[in-house]
């Protein structure tokens, strides 16, 4: 199995606005080094999705430069963005996101469906295969309609790291797990990323989730908060 | 150029055609789908929103069945009709009678529909039967019945152009004989007594101590015929208290021919010539005051372009109806299209690419369209089937529907433009933005 | 009835008169009219029409009486818009009307043989321009004894027969 090392992250003069508009996030200038994990916290509707969701090139209007090694989100097209989130980025959802229908390996070695090259669609295979049963689901043809909250979230782990990405991107991961569920998935998630020199970056309100970054930003009405300190 | 090219088009065989039409209908599809779905799988996901929306899916399938089943149906049901009608009617070639309705007499000389008609005399019988391309001449003296059975009086030699031989027994040799149809209510052996008339309006025992013996069975013809017992012409005259068409020297004699100053009318004269020209001369030789010359099939022709009119009106509702449900089969795309908006996102967010997301769809919608229309045509084929089963046990009349190509056009030309329609929705998909997709 | 006497009467009277069987048997590859006249009666061709349409061939319907003493036989045609003018009849075949070409048909010394819709009819295959109803045309009918001339009318696309015919002129 391959290792992808991470990629640094580099934004500079970044601005989002919304449709109308209205600048909604600003960020002068972050740097995420390569294989680091940083947590974003802030308040509800502060901006944290919205720097996800803009440093995954998700965000429509965008301005600044926001650099994964040296690809530049902003300048690519639409087309290359998806190509670059497909072979780069790893996602892992609030609410898991997985298709109920397919069974946990369907889900996990979802990107097998849209990957032209027969070679990397088995080592995805393979990579999902290997992921669940780290991760304790190697009875993996059940439909996932049938799993727990924290199982569904593992499937989605291992989906996000199925194509063996540099970076990996998550959105609340933990909120809609119970405590002991919460951390053992955070457990896992650090470990994963940390074992295969992975960038992290996850959004979140869970303080036991910050402490186990090793940086955590703040975001506050739409900016980057200065000082922002290291992990406790 | 585009003369040769209409030249070479219609220099096709037939089936070369219409194999042409279906290919011509399939292949922006096949190629469309080609270079969407090339290198691609979006099976998985196109079957995981098929099951996760079963009900509704199983809606939509049943509303394209029915409306491509009712075109289906309405096309097959009308062609069997067409060519069973013609069909029974193919062994008559040239009628002669009386002057009146052409479309009375065929209904009661080719269908055994009973009506009363004036009689052709004797004169004008041997002016036909003598007639030098008259090849068969014969009476067809229908009015009496048995247990709602026609009886025929007729000659031999018809029932050999009819049937090209028994099936069983022999053919009438005297008064007292008859052959039954191969669905008439006597057997070989079965002696009955005619009633005359037919139907609620048949007089039992106005023949009474007349009696025949079936002695023959005809093989199935597909014709109303199949229903009829066919007894020898003198035997209905003599029934009737008339001449019996020989001179009394000869009172025994069955067949032609008949003596002109004792023939006492036919209704109708089946007569048919050998030459292919010289029908339509008698045609129009016997098209004057005292006779009437008719094709059958000419008849029929007329009645099936009254009926192509009503064909035409029908298809235009079938393909408006067909218009309809494709707007709604897209409406309800476009609809479930939001259900799925979320997951779509979700994949478009993780980065697959916009002609994956676009094949899912796609054959999402595919699927639904094409189960929908495979269903409809065996929906419409089973309808016709039953229905034209329902005129043959009714008419006699032998209705078979099938599956021809006027059918398979009409499916696949339903199927290739709800196809092209279904690539709207797919393209919508992709205009939709993701974020917010992602968080309803 | 005399269609001469009707002024609107399109039809044409050919008064084609019949050569004795000896002289038609002569060596005129094309007979013409002069040739051939001799004999007792004539042929007189009237009502020729055509339906109006745009369609690649169509049917000509046209009364033949044989008011001579000896059967003639119609051949087939020619006209200048049609590629070709072949003698057809109606069946019914499967259902389907189809028209087969018949070689010749007689028309019995004495007799009218009417050309009509769902019998016979002389088909014009490769029409080269539309049928407009109330325009006129002209074709050259052949029969064994020569062929006549005559011009044809184009009635409406539902018409069952000549607009003239059956009026009492």
């Amino acid at each position: 199995m391959t290792i992808s090392q991470g990629l640094d992250l580099r934004a500079h003069d970044v601005k989002v606005r919304a449709p109308g508009g209205r600048t909604i996030l600003s960020v002068d200038h972050l740097k995420v080094p390569a294989g680091t994990a940083i947590g974003v916290r802030g308040p509800s509707g502060a901006g944290k999705s919205t720097l996800l969701y803009a440093i995954a090139g998700l965000a429509g209007d965008v301005s600044g430069r926001i650099a994964w090694g040296d690809t530049d989100m902003v300048a690519l097209t639409h087309g290359a963005r998806a190509a670059f989130r497909r072979s780069k980025m790893g996602f892992v959802f609030q609410d898991f996101l997985l298709f109920e229908e397919l069974s946990a390996l369907g889900n996990a070695a979802l990107a097998a469906s849209y990957v032209h090259d027969s070679g990397a669609r088995q080592a995805i295979c393979e990579r999902a295969r290997q992921h669940l049963e780290d991760l304790g689901l190697g009875d993996n043809r059940r439909k996932v309609d049938s799993f727990s909250g924290g199982e569904r979230q593992r499937v989605a782990i291992a989906r996000a790291l199925a194509n063996d990405p540099p970076v990996l991107l998550a959105d609340e991961p933990t909120a809609s797990l119970d405590r002991p569920t919460a951390d053992r998935l955070v457990d896992d998630l650090v470990a994963l990323t940390r074992s295969g020199g992975k960038t992290l970056v996850a959004v979140s309100h869970d303080p036991a989730l910050h402490e186990r970054m090793d940086r955590v930003i703040d975001i506050i009405d739409g900016n980057l908060a200065a000082g922002t300190p290291v992990h406790a | 150029m585009p003369d040769r090219l209409e030249d070479a088009w219609n220099n096709l065989p037939v089936l070369a055609q219409d194999i042409a039409v279906l290919a011509g209908l399939v292949a922006p599809l096949v190629v469309i789908g080609l270079i969407i779905v090339r290198r691609l799988n979006p099976t998985p996901l196109a079957g995981a929103m098929l099951w996760r929306y079963r009900f509704s899916n199983a809606l939509f399938v049943t509303l394209i069945a029915i409306s491509v089943g009712i075109g289906v149906g309405l096309i097959s049901q009308e062609r069997a009709l067409r060519t069973g009608t013609a069909n029974a009617a193919d062994k008559f070639d040239l009628i002669i009678a009386a002057p009146g309705s052409e479309m009375t007499m065929m209904l009661a000389a080719v269908y055994l529909q009973p009506s009363d008609v004036p009689l052709l005399d004797g004169q004008t019988y041997s002016e036909i039967a003598n007639h030098e391309n008259v090849d068969l001449a014969a009476p067809i003296a229908f009015g009496d019945s048995y247990r709602g059975a026609p009886v025929v009086g007729t000659t031999a030699d018809f029932i050999d152009h009819l049937t090209g031989g028994l099936e069983e027994g022999e053919i009438f040799t005297a008064h007292t004989h008859a052959v039954s149809g191969a669905l008439a209510p006597a057997q070989i052996g079965d002696t009955f007594e005619p009633a005359h008339g037919h139907g609620a309006a048949a007089e039992q025992g106005a023949h009474a101590g007349v009696t025949y013996e079936v002695v023959g069975r005809m093989p199935p013809t597909g014709s109303p015929w199949d229903r009829a017992i066919l007894v020898p012409v003198e035997a209905v005259w003599d029934v009737h208290g008339l001449a019996i068409g020989h001179a009394p020297e000869r009172a025994d004699q069955i067949g032609p021919p008949f003596d002109a100053e004792y023939f006492p009318g036919t209704p109708a004269v089946l007569v048919r010539a050998e030459a292919l020209w010289a029908n339509y001369s008698l045609r129009s030789e016997f098209t004057r005051g005292d006779t009437m010359a008719f094709f059958p099939g000419a008849v029929l022709a007329q009645l099936h372009s009254v009926m192509g009119d009503v064909r035409q009106v029908m298809s235009i509702m079938a393909i408006v109806t067909q218009i309809l449900v494709a707007a709604s089969v897209l409406t309800g795309l476009v609809i479930l299209m939001r259900l799925f908006a979320r997951r779509l996102a979700l994949l478009r967010a993780l980065g697959a690419p916009d002609r994956y997301v676009f094949a899912v769809v796609w054959s999402y919608a595919g699927a639904l369209i094409g189960a929908g229309a495979l269903l409809g045509l065996v929906l419409g084929y089973g309808a016709a089937r039953v229905i034209s089963r329902i005129i043959t046990q009714r008419t006699d009349i032998l209705v078979q529907a099938s599956v021809g190509w006027p059918e398979i056009h009409l499916v696949a030309g339903f199927v290739a433009i709800t196809m092209l329609l279904a690539l709207a929705p797919a393209f919508m998909v992709l205009s939709r933005n993701i974020i917010t997709d992602l968080r309803a | 009835m005399n269609p001469l006497r009707h002024p609107l009467t399109s039809a044409l009277l050919a008064a084609a008169l019949l050569a004795a069987p000896a002289l038609a048997s002569d060596d005129h590859a094309h007979h013409d009219e002069d040739s051939h006249v001799a004999g007792t009666g004539a042929v007189e061709l009237v009502h020729a029409w055509v339906r109006a349409g745009d369609d690649d061939t169509t049917l000509l319907f046209v009364e033949i009486e044989n008011a001579s003493d000896r059967n003639v036989t119609i051949t087939g045609g020619e006209s200048d818009i049609a590629t070709s003018v072949e003698l057809v009849g109606f069946r019914l075949k499967d259902g389907e009307t189809v028209y087969e070409p018949l070689p010749q048909v007689p028309v019995r010394a004495g007799t009218t043989m009417t050309l009509a819709p769902n019998g016979l009819a002389l088909r014009l295959n490769g029409v080269t321009e539309p049928m407009v109803e109330g325009d006129e045309h002209e074709i050259e009918i052949e029969f064994d004894f020569g062929h006549v001339d005559m011009h044809f009318q184009v009635e409406p696309a539902d018409a069952t027969r000549h607009s003239h015919a059956g009026h009492q002129h």
